[in-house]
């Protein structure tokens, strides 16, 4: 069974419809990547997956495991096994790093019916993880995402993928905003995170990351649809060429 | 809270020594409704106070019939008619519940969800309680170790007749009769409350709870605290219970008066949950208290730390008097308002004294269709030469039914004292709750999780004990207030 | 009210009877908590009924103005200029909207629309049309008057949709009290500069309102300095209306000897989408007293307001004293609102720096004190306007004793 199936997806945000009609299917093991330009759809399709309030979906179904999405809350799709890291990792003022991510994991333990966390052991296991992102202790101790550089917010986003274990993730332009070094620290942390048991999503504008992060798939999203499916090459062609061709070409067929 | 458990236990033990004055034949003895100079000369018969302390409350019923009502926070109060109240022992409600299974289940979720274990469940929700209990006096040990060092804590009624010189000297030197409309009152009628004296140069060795003091049910309505530290003292008071009280009596007016002498400290921490009334606020408690500390020594401290949630009407503004010089006065506070409520909640801070410093840290938010009003007053007079005042008043709106308003006052008559002063007003926004629920969160959680992060600067003032309990209060009081 | 009973005599006898009932503020209201009129009730000056002798002017905006000329409260026609091209003056008592406006104001609980309408000695409305852009500023100068007369001058303008107007009060009188009302209409989409020096004489009690109501994507800039008479209050309530209504309202307080300021404003954001900013600033010698309030208030469903409001107040000597009341009203949650409020003194540590490199005490204390209001002066948008009001900042000072 496929891990994130998506069929004929239409969506639209109040009176505009965004999506015109996506399929695409994700097994265990795999990672796709998503290209396209600005207004293609590239967030609204991480916005709709995830279930983001204000989306709604006119037609087709998106399933998790055999398990159609539609009716699950956003909460109950993260505890599904559904993960985004978001473009903009949004300020909580007063929260805690390790707060949140305790809170979260905590979470995902309850539906499982398991006990919470023992809170030294977690605390380890947070700082190990840290550490191999780069992330310092002090970070942690911060409020989530206030002050933070662009770099720090989205290597918080990795790590906690790293310690949610999601089944699919979604990185939504991991690399806005990233320079050089910290392009390859988040890349890093996300590759090794790949494995044969999760699926991964990795929505991007520019080529760059995916010679990080090299996908088994490339699909370039153009005016809300899949308009051309490739290999890894395909991201190459696009950093090459740029998407007028491969637009032009698609409205011609 | 094990502790409390066993407090509870002791304290239903204790209740015959303990209740000095009180006889068994009280239960045919009741004060009539209403409130006149009879009433008055009842409950000081029945307290057998000497008789300077029935002049003291005959004079303050007189101040008080001259006073007019106050009507000028941004509340709605429905006018209240004193001659329809119990001053003294209202009678108890035909019977309490004989069981758990009588009690209102949505009273029940909520001590579950606090964690409060079963047999403090029945106490708190008036189910008689058999003597099953252990029989250690948990008070009767700590009335000993307090004695150790000279540390008194009782109910007033007691300091009155044993303690008469110290009451004498402080009862009303920080509020005074003439203060307010409801202090008025509360000198004339007060029944009870509590009585703490700590010697010079001694730490308390523990934090002096209410729940270790009796509490006759139904006349916790006008309580009178009075609370002495002499020279280098320190003391850590904590009022109040976070399981939601029910009582009987709507109207309680409550005075607290603190002294600090030279480097001494009085540290004051109230969790306050009364109930809040329906959707409506019908039934609701309507909470009017004074509070003021004077920090009569130099380099003394008072500090007040509320978290309050419940209410159908707060009315309250813990001050400072700042008299010594480098004396300290702070404030912090988280006040939440859901349903129907309306809080008008804030704090003085009158600067006399040289050096003189006051910290502010209010933290209001608003959900529902409730008002909550922050008022305060930072005064520097004309000694409060190198005074210091910070204030940072933020307000959290849940939910566009509300509202959330500031209306500080300053004023300042001495050059050399800074005042600062900051107000925010912001809200949960959808981007905040889609993060936390993304990360696989209930929306409870995620809105528990954020409201905690807005009051952290508060909620970390308060003991332990409190704090936790605190936290999973806001959690509970917001239930329903998003989406 | 129908129609036919706004004349200007039925206004006026509504406004006697509403001040009538009542009457002057108690000193425990909460409106005037900070300021005493009980000396102002008791002495209860009067208009004046006659005009005349030459006034001196004082100097008004390089270039030019179209001044008019209000004598002890009353107008002065024959001392006016031409007014610019697009604008239209007209008597209060012939333009049923200014008369009706008014008479709205006059109903809520408020003294100068109460007295100043009742005892009225001047009634004009201004009209600019729809999209003219005046040419040059219209000066509204206030004059002469004698320690016993009261002035009590009511002035309508109404600035059509996308027009724009620029309008200066000059308040440099000998009156008792003057006690201008001033009503301004901003349409869709128009703009106004405004600035009101407050420089009466030493005995003159000043009591002005400005009433402001802004249309949608109206843009208003207000600057108010209050530098002379015993005791004043400039009081300014603005309604924004329309959305997307930008709203910038500064104001400055200079006392010195027992002068007593009072700046009170009310903001009320009414629809969503405004933004209003207010940045304040207080200096207060001697004896002076120095009250600012400031009232944002955001009705429900006033979404994305943004409303912004600093105060600062410095105390200079001993016996100065600084009230402020900032206060928020919120009935919306998708708003950004913020105040602050400090009082304090001049920092000793910038006055050593100045010194230590040889700047004399005066004047450093001046450069401070100047450093210090420069971010309200800032925010007068009107070059011209700007240009006019320094000169009054930098004049206050005065040369201390070592």
């Amino acid at each position: 069974m496929a891990l994130l199936e998506i069929k004929n997806l239409h969506a639209r945000i109040g009176d505009t419809d965004i999506l015109h009609g996506i399929n695409l299917t994700i097994n265990r093991g795999e990672v796709h990547a998503i290209m396209g330009p600005n207004g293609s759809g590239k967030s609204t399709l991480s916005y709709v997956l995830s279930g983001r309030n204000g989306y709604e979906i006119t037609e087709g179904d998106i399933l998790l495991d055999g398990e159609s999405l539609l009716e699950m809350e956003a909460d109950e799709r993260a505890r599904a096994g559904m993960f985004l890291a978001f473009q903009y990792p949004v300020e909580l003022p007063g929260v805690g790093g390790m707060a949140f991510l305790r809170a979260a994991v905590n979470a995902r333990l309850r539906e499982q019916g398991e006990d919470e966390v023992d809170q030294l052991g977690f605390v380890k296991l947070v700082r190990a993880k840290a550490t191999e992102l780069g992330i310092k202790d002090d970070m942690l101790k911060r409020a989530v995402n206030v002050g933070f550089s662009g770099g720090e917010k989205k290597r918080y986003e990795i790590l906690q993928m790293a310690l949610l274990n999601p089944s699919i993730a979604i990185l939504d332009e991991t690399d806005s905003g990233l320079d050089v070094d910290a392009l390859k620290i988040v890349s890093e942390g996300v590759n090794s995170q790949r494995g044969p048991e999760i699926g991964m999503v990795v929505i991007t504008h520019y080529q760059r990351l995916l010679s990080h992060i090299v996908p088994d798939f490339v699909h370039i999203l153009s005016a809300g649809k899949i308009i051309k499916t490739g290999d890894k090459s395909l991201a190459l062609d696009v950093e090459e060429n740029g998407y007028t061709d491969l637009m032009e070409n698609a409205n011609v067929a | 809270m094990v502790a409390t458990t066993e407090t509870i236990a002791a304290v239903e033990d204790a209740t015959g020594s303990y209740k000095y004055g009180f006889v068994t034949d009280i239960e045919t003895e009741k004060a009539p409704k209403g409130l006149n100079e009879d009433v008055i000369r009842f409950i000081s018969a029945k307290k057998d106070e000497p008789e300077w302390m029935l002049e003291w409350r005959l004079k303050a019923y007189r101040y008080w019939q001259k006073m007019p009502t106050p009507n000028w926070a941004k509340l709605n109060i429905a006018p209240i008619d004193y001659q329809d109240i119990y001053f003294y022992a209202a009678p108890k409600s035909a019977e309490g519940p004989k069981s758990l299974d009588e009690v209102d289940p949505e009273l029940l979720r909520t001590y579950e969800k606090l964690g409060i274990p079963l047999n403090e469940q029945k106490m708190l929700a008036g189910v008689a309680v058999d003597a099953v209990f252990d029989s250690v006096s948990v008070a009767t040990t700590f009335r000993e170790e307090l004695s150790k060092v000279g540390v008194i804590f009782c109910p007033i009624s007691e300091a009155i007749r044993e303690y008469p010189d110290l009451v004498r000297r402080y009862m009303g030197s920080v509020v005074p009769v003439s203060d307010n409309y409801f202090s008025a009152l509360n000198c004339a009628v007060f029944t009870d409350g509590s009585f703490v004296y700590i010697p010079k140069g001694v730490r308390c060795p523990m934090e002096l709870s209410t729940y270790f003091r009796i509490n006759e049910q139904n006349t916790g309505q006008f309580e009178r605290t009075l609370i002495i530290a002499e020279d280098s003292s320190y003391v850590s008071y904590l009022e109040g219970c976070t399981a939601p009280q029910r009582d009987e009596n709507q109207l309680h007016a409550a005075v607290v008066e603190l002294v600090t002498m030279d480097d001494a400290e009085i540290k004051y921490s109230t969790v306050q949950n009364w109930y809040p009334g329906d959707e409506t606020g019908k039934g609701g408690i309507y909470n009017f208290v004074t509070k003021r500390g004077a920090c009569r020594g130099d380099r003394s401290k008072i500090s007040w730390t509320q978290v309050e949630t419940g209410s159908a009407i707060t009315w309250k503004y813990p001050s400072c008097v700042l008299s010594g010089k480098d004396s300290v006065g702070e404030f912090y506070s988280v006040a939440v308002t859901n349903g129907a409520q309306q809080a008008d909640t804030g704090t003085k801070m009158i600067h006399l004294g040289q050096g003189s410093r006051s910290t502010i840290i209010s933290k209001g938010i608003s959900a529902g269709k409730s008002q909550n009003t922050y008022r305060g007053l930072v005064e520097m007079n004309k000694g409060a030469e190198g005074a210091r005042n910070f204030t940072q008043c933020d307000s959290l709106l849940v939910g566009d039914q509300c509202g959330a308003h500031t209306v500080p006052y300053i004023v300042s008559r001495n050059p050399s004292a800074k005042i600062e002063h900051e107000a925010t007003t912001s809200r949960i926004s959808e981007d905040q709750l889609f993060y936390c629920l993304q990360r696989g969160m209930t929306e409870e959680d995620a809105v528990s999780l954020i409201v905690n992060g807005f009051c952290k600067e508060v909620m970390k003032e308060l003991p332990m004990e409190f704090a936790v309990e605190a936290q999973k209060l806001i959690g509970i009081s917001l239930e329903g207030s998003v989406g | 009210m129908s129609p036919d009973t706004i004349t200007l005599s039925s206004v006026q006898n509504r406004a006697q009877e509403r001040f009538t009932e009542s009457g002057w503020p108690a000193k425990k209201s909460e409106a005037w908590k900070y300021t005493s009129l009980d000396a102002l009730a008791s002495a209860s000056p009067q208009p004046a009924n006659d005009i005349s002798g030459a006034v001196a002017m004082p100097a008004g905006i390089a270039g030019q103005q179209s001044r008019l000329v209000f004598q002890g409260g009353l107008f002065r026609d024959d001392l006016s200029d031409a007014l610019p091209a697009g604008v239209q003056l007209v008597m209060l008592g012939e333009d049923e909207r200014a008369l009706a406006a008014i008479d709205e104001i006059g109903a809520s609980d408020n003294l100068v629309p109460r007295l100043t309408v009742a005892k009225m000695t001047a009634g004009i409305s201004l009209r600019v049309a729809q999209g003219i852009v005046v040419d040059r500023p219209i000066m509204l100068q206030f004059v002469g008057g004698a320690p016993a007369t009261a002035s009590h001058p009511v002035i309508h303008i109404d600035v059509g949709d996308a027009a724009h107007l620029a309008y200066a009060e000059h308040h440099e009188t000998d009156n008792g009290l003057s006690a201008p009302f001033i009503v301004v209409r901003v349409g869709g989409g128009a703009t106004l500069d405004h600035i009101k020096l407050q420089l009466e004489s030493a005995t003159t009690q000043h009591l002005g309102l400005t009433c402001l109501s802004l249309g949608e994507r109206a843009d208003v800039n207000s600057m108010s300095l209050s530098l002379g008479g015993a005791l004043s209050r400039l009081e300014t309530h603005v309604r924004l209306d329309g959305e997307y209504g930008e709203l910038g309202l500064s104001s400055i307080y200079l006392g010195k000897n027992n002068q007593h300021h009072d700046m009170t404003t009310r903001v009320a954001h009414e629809v969503a989408n405004c933004n209003s900013r207010q940045i304040i600033r207080g200096v207060l010698d001697d004896k002076a007293r120095g009250v600012f309030q400031g009232q944002v208030r955001v009705a429900p469903h006033a979404q994305k307001t943004d409303g912004q409001q600093m105060s600062r107040a410095l105390l200079l000597s001993r016996d100065a004293e600084a009230d402020a009341k900032p206060e928020l009203e919120i009935f919306a949650d998708d708003v950004v609102c913020s105040h602050g409020a400090t009082v304090g003194e001049l920092d000793e540590t910038h006055l050593f720096y100045l010194r230590s490199r040889g700047i004399d005490e005066a004047e450093a204390r001046a450069m401070l004190i100047d450093a210090f209001l420069i971010e309200a002066v800032a925010e007068i948008r009107h070059q011209g306007f700007a240009d006019l009001f320094s000169p009054f900042l930098s004049g206050w000072q005065v040369p201390r004793k070592g």
